[in-house]
C-alpha cells in the first residue's frame, strides 16, 4: 500500500515496484505483484489503459498519430503513421486496436485469466472462420476430423495424410524421432518429406492454421505454432480463438490492472516518469513528486532494442463483411500467403472485426492488416491485399452476379453432388466487375518495431524494461515474460498467481468474511491517498464481494 | 493481507469428509432397509411413492425400486380417471428427464420412461422426439438415445400412419457428418436404408450403394482405426437386403473394395482394420470364385498376430481354416 506523508510542497510515496506503462504484460505483472503483497504504483503516461497493445477511439487516434510521428519524443515501438479519417464520423463509437491479437481457448494466457478470474471483467466471442487466399479466393481451413472427412474437393489420400500428420502433430513433443533432424529445417520441407503432404495443404497448414510468415519458418516453432490451432479446437465449441470485445489486448492489460487495483496497486494515468535517481532510488514524475522506490522499476517506454520492423493497416469500410464470418461469429481471420500478391515474401495476415466486435458500429467493419515486410515494400503489399479484400467482399456480397451454366460444364460426384469446373468459375469471378465501389471510412498504416531481444538487465539494475507487443496475430509467450519479470522482482515464480479468491469448502466462511472486512478497510484506505485517473478502480473497490 | 495462499489438503480435511460420507452410507441403508420393507409390507400409497422417489435420486441403478415403483403406479391408476393418470404420468415424465441428464446411460431410466409411455392415455411422441434429439445433440454416441429414438419413430409411424424413413435416414447423415465415429447412427442407417429403398422405388439401389460406399470410403481414409466404420463398410459390401447383386456383380464390387483398401494399407501398413477386411474379403472372394484364398490373406494374417498379440489365437484359428 502507497503510503503519504504530506508535505506543504512535495509528498513523498514510496512503493516496492514501480511500473511505467500499461501495456499487457506490465499489467499481469502489476496484478501477480499486488495480490502477492507487493506495493505497486503502476502509472501510464496516456490518459487511457493499455499502451501499445491499447484500443483508441477516433480523437485518441489522430493524437497517438501526431505523436509517433514525432521523432524527437516518440518512445514507442510504432513510427511512420498515416492517417485518413472520413469526416462525420462519431469518434466515440470505435475502438482501433494499436496491436490486434486473437486469444487461442488453449493457451497459458487463457488458463491465467480464468486463475486470476480477470476473465470475469471480460465479454469474449468466438472466432472460428480462418480463410486462405487461394486461386483468386477465399478458401475456408479444415481444421477438424469432419472438415476433412465433409472436404468434397480434397482426395482420400490427401485425407489420410492429413489427417495421419494432425494426428502426429498433437503430441509432437513426444515423438521427437520423427522431427528431430528437422528443427532447424523449414516446415514446408518437413511435411513434404515426411508426411508427403502436397503444396495446397501445406499452404493451409503454414499460413491459416500456423499463422507462420513464411512455409520456411523452422519446423520445431512451427510445430507448436500448429498444434496450438488444432488443440483449440472444440474446447468451447467449433472454434479455435476468441477475441475480447472493445480491443482484446487493451481489454485484457485494462482487466489485470483492475485485479492489481482490488489488491492494493495504486494507479496513475497521464503521469510521466521523467527521471530516476540511482543513488537515492528516487523516481520523480512530471507533477513533480518524487517516489522512493524500494525493489525494481519496471518499464515498457524506452529502449527498444532491435530494427527489425513489420507495417499495419486499418481500414474501417462500410460494409459488414458477414459473408465472412461463420453463424453467430462477428470475426474472421484471412490469411494471404507467401507469394500471391506479386512475389510477397511474407504472408499478410488480415483480422477482421465485425460490428459485434464492439469496435464499430452496425454495418461497417474493421480490418487490420499487418506483415512482416517493412517500409515502402510492406506497405506496397498491404494495398495489394486490400484490393483483393475489396474484390472479394464486394463479389460475395454483391446481388447483381449472375452465373450462366450449361449442361456440359457440371460433372457429378458419386454421392450425385453437382461439380462446376473450377477454372471456368475463376474465369467468370475474375471477369466480374462490381457496379458499386467500395467505402472507406478510415485508413491507417503505420510501422511497429519488435523487439529481437530483450536487453538482459543485470543482477542489480533497478530498471528492468519489458518488451513490446509481438508480431504473432496469438498472444505468445505473455505468461512467460510476465513470470520472468515477476521472478526478476521476487526471486521466485512459485507464487505467481497462487491466490484463493475463494473458498469452496464450507468450513471457510470464516475465513471469506475476513477477507471481505479487508476489502472494505482497503478500499477506505485507497479514497484518502490515492489521486489521478483511476475512476474504474473506485467502483470496483465498492463492488468487489469474496 | 486479504488474499488467502492455497492450503494442501491436510489430513484433517481428509478426515472430514470420511466422516461426512460415512453418514451418507448410513443413511442411504436405512432408506434402503425402509424401502425394501415397505414393499414386502405390499405398501402403495403416495407415501411409499415418495420413498421410492428419494432412493431412486441418489441410485437410479435399483432396477428393484423401479419396478416396485410401477408396482405402485399401477395400483394408484387403477381408481383414477384417465386425466389424472395423464398427469400423474406427466410429472413421472418430467421427474425422469432430471434423472436421465444425470444419468443418461442408465437402462432402468430409460425402461420405465417406456412403460410411462405405454401406460399413458395420450402420450406425447412429438414431445419424445425432441427429447431424445436433445439427448443425442448432447451425446451422439449414447446407444439407449438411439434405441429410444427408434422406439419413439415406431410409436409415432403407427400413431400417425405415416412413414419416417427419410427424415431418419437424414438424421443419421447429419450426426454422421458432425461425428462419424459412431456405431448406433451406422446402424441405425443399415435398419433405415432397406425400408427407404422399399418406400421410395423410385431411388436408383446401386446408385444408392454407390453413393454410400463413396462416403464410407472417405470415413475409412480419414480415420482407418475407427471400427464403427468398417463394420458398416462390411455390410455395405456383403449385405442384400441394399442390391440383390448377382454373382459376378458381388466379385466387381468385392475386388473393387479389395484395391481400395490395399491402396489404403500402403500408406497405413499397420493398420489392423485394413488387414482384417482384406484377409476377410479376399476370403469371401475365393469362396464365390471356387478359386484357392490368395496366398497375400496368408500374409495378412501374420502380420496381425504381430501386430494385435492379444488376438494370436484368433488369427491362428483362422489361417488353419483357409
Amino acid at each position: 500500500m502507497a503510503t503519504t506523508t504530506t508535505s506543504a510542497a512535495e509528498s513523498t510515496e514510496t512503493c516496492d515496484v514501480l511500473i511505467y506503462g500499461t501495456g499487457l504484460v506490465e499489467s499481469v505483472v502489476a496484478a501477480a505483484l499486488a495480490w502477492q503483497g507487493t506495493n505497486v504504483l503502476h502509472i501510464d503516461s496516456n490518459p487511457y489503459y493499455g499502451g501499445s497493445w491499447a484500443a483508441l477511439n477516433l480523437d485518441e487516434l489522430k493524437a497517438w498519430t501526431d505523436r509517433v510521428n514525432d521523432s524527437a519524443s516518440n518512445n514507442t515501438p510504432f513510427s511512420d503513421a498515416y492517417l485518413y479519417i472520413s469526416r462525420n464520423l462519431d469518434p466515440r463509437k470505435y475502438a482501433i486496436d494499436l496491436s490486434p491479437h486473437i486469444l487461442f481457448t488453449r493457451s497459458d494466457l487463457l488458463n491465467l485469466l480464468i486463475k486470476s478470474r480477470v476473465s470475469r471483467y471480460l465479454e469474449f466471442k468466438p472466432l472460428g472462420s480462418f480463410h486462405t487466399f487461394e486461386q483468386d479466393s477465399f478458401e475456408k481451413v479444415p481444421g477438424t476430423k469432419e472438415d476433412i472427412f465433409t472436404s468434397q474437393t480434397l482426395t482420400l489420400l490427401t485425407k489420410r495424410s492429413l489427417m495421419r500428420f494432425m494426428k502426429f502433430v498433437i503430441d509432437w513433443e513426444q515423438n521427437s524421432s520423427i522431427w528431430q533432424e528437422y528443427k532447424d529445417e523449414p516446415i514446408s520441407k518437413f511435411l513434404e518429406e515426411r508426411f508427403g503432404l502436397d503444396a495446397p495443404q501445406i499452404v493451409e497448414l503454414v499460413h491459416s492454421i500456423g499463422l507462420l510468415p513464411t512455409p520456411k519458418a523452422p519446423t520445431e516453432l512451427a510445430l507448436g505454432a500448429i498444434k496450438r490451432y488444432l488443440t483449440s479446437m472444440q474446447v468451447y465449441g467449433n472454434f479455435p480463438a476468441m477475441y475480447s470485445m472493445y480491443g482484446t489486448g487493451g481489454e485484457l492489460a485494462q482487466g489485470f490492472c483492475r485485479s492489481a487495483a482490488v489488491a492494493g496497486a495504486v494507479y496513475r494515468l497521464g503521469t510521466k516518469l521523467i527521471g530516476f535517481d540511482e543513488a537515492t532510488s528516487e523516481a520523480e514524475l512530471d507533477s513533480g513528486e518524487k517516489i522512493k522506490v524500494t525493489e525494481k522499476i519496471i518499464s515498457s517506454e524506452g529502449v527498444i532494442a532491435g530494427d527489425e520492423e513489420i507495417t499495419r493497416m486499418v481500414a474501417v469500410v462500410e460494409k459488414d463483411c458477414k459473408e465472412w464470418f461463420a453463424e453467430g461469429e462477428s470475426a474472421a481471420v484471412v490469411v494471404f500467403p507467401v507469394d500471391t500478391l506479386d512475389g510477397n515474401r511474407y504472408a499478410v495476415q488480415v483480422l477482421v472485426m465485425g460490428s459485434g466486435s464492439g469496435q464499430c458500429p452496425s454495418g461497417q467493419a474493421i480490418w487490420y492488416l499487418s506483415t512482416q515486410e517493412s517500409g515502402e515494400q510492406g506497405r506496397k503489399y498491404l494495398y495489394v491485399a486490400l484490393e483483393k479484400l475489396e474484390e472479394t467482399i464486394l463479389r460475395e456480397s454483391t446481388e447483381d452476379f449472375e452465373f450462366d451454366v450449361n449442361e456440359e460444364e457440371i460433372s457429378y460426384l458419386p454421392n450425385g453432388l453437382p461439380v462446376i469446373s473450377s477454372v471456368r468459375l475463376g474465369e467468370s469471378l475474375r471477369n466480374f466487375s462490381p457496379k458499386e465501389s467500395l467505402k472507406y471510412l478510415l485508413k491507417l498504416t503505420y510501422s511497429q518495431k519488435v523487439t529481437v531481444s530483450p536487453i538482459e538487465p543485470t543482477a542489480d539494475s533497478k530498471v528492468i524494461y519489458t518488451i513490446a507487443p509481438s508480431i504473432d496475430l496469438a498472444f505468445e509467450g505473455i505468461v512467460d515474460q510476465a513470470k520472468g519479470l515477476y521472478e526478476l522482482v521476487t526471486g521466485t515464480t512459485d507464487d505467481f498467481f497462487d491466490v484463493d479468491f475463494e473458498d469452496e469448502d464450507d468450513d471457510a466462511t470464516a475465513t471469506a468474511a475476513a477477507a471481505d472486512t479487508d476489502i472494505r478497510d482497503v478500499a477506505q484506505d485507497k479514497d484518502d491517498d490515492v489521486v489521478g485517473h483511476h475512476s474504474d478502480f473506485e467502483e470496483v473497490a465498492g463492488e468487489m464481494t469474496i | 493481507m486479504h488474499s488467502v495462499k492455497r492450503e494442501r489438503a491436510t489430513a484433517k480435511v481428509r478426515e472430514e469428509r470420511r466422516r461426512r460420507e460415512g453418514g451418507k452410507i448410513v443413511e442411504y441403508k436405512a432408506l434402503v432397509d425402509k424401502v425394501l420393507s415397505s414393499r414386502n409390507n405390499h405398501d402403495y400409497t403416495p407415501d411409499a411413492l415418495s420413498l421410492t422417489t428419494t432412493l431412486l435420486k441418489q441410485n437410479p441403478e435399483y432396477y428393484t425400486v423401479w419396478n416396485y415403483r410401477r408396482e405402485i403406479l399401477s395400483s394408484i391408476f387403477q381408481t383414477q380417471t384417465a386425466d389424472t393418470i395423464q398427469s400423474q404420468i406427466d410429472s413421472e415424465l418430467q421427474f425422469l428427464f432430471a434423472r436421465l441428464i444425470e444419468f443418461p446411460k442408465c437402462y432402468w431410466i430409460w425402461n420405465h420412461r417406456k412403460w410411462c409411455l405405454q401406460s399413458s392415455p395420450s402420450p406425447s411422441w412429438k414431445f419424445e422426439l425432441g427429447l431424445v434429439t436433445k439427448m443425442l445433440d448432447r451425446d451422439a454416441r449414447n446407444f439407449h438415445g438411439w434405441h429410444y429414438r427408434r422406439y419413439v419413430v415406431q410409436c409415432t409411424e403407427k400413431a400417425t400412419g405415416k412413414s419416417m424413413v427419410r427424415p431418419e435416414f437424414d438424421y443419421t447423415t447429419t450426426k454422421i457428418n458432425a461425428n462419424f465415429s459412431n456405431f448406433s447412427a451406422w446402424h441405425n442407417r443399415t435398419k433405415l436404408i432397406p425400408r427407404l429403398l422399399k418406400e421410395e422405388p423410385e431411388i436408383d439401389a446401386r446408385k444408392l450403394l454407390e453413393n454410400e460406399i463413396y462416403l464410407i470410403t472417405q470415413a475409412i481414409y480419414t480415420d482407418p482405426d475407427d471400427q464403427s466404420v468398417w463394420l458398416y463398410h462390411r455390410w455395405l459390401v456383403t449385405s442384400d437386403d441394399i442390391v440383390k447383386l448377382s454373382s459376378d456383380e458381388r466379385k466387381d464390387l468385392l475386388e473393387k473394395e479389395i484395391k481400395s483398401i490395399q491402396e489404403l494399407l500402403e500408406v497405413e501398413p499397420d493398420s489392423k482394420w485394413c488387414l482384417q477386411s482384406l484377409a476377410f474379403y479376399k476370403g469371401l472372394l475365393a469362396t464365390l470364385t471356387g478359386e484357392r484364398v490368395e496366398s497375400s490373406v496368408h500374409g495378412y494374417l501374420d502380420k496381425l498376430q504381430e501386430i494385435d498379440p492379444m488376438r494370436k489365437n484368433r488369427y491362428q484359428d483362422w489361417k488353419k481354416q483357409l
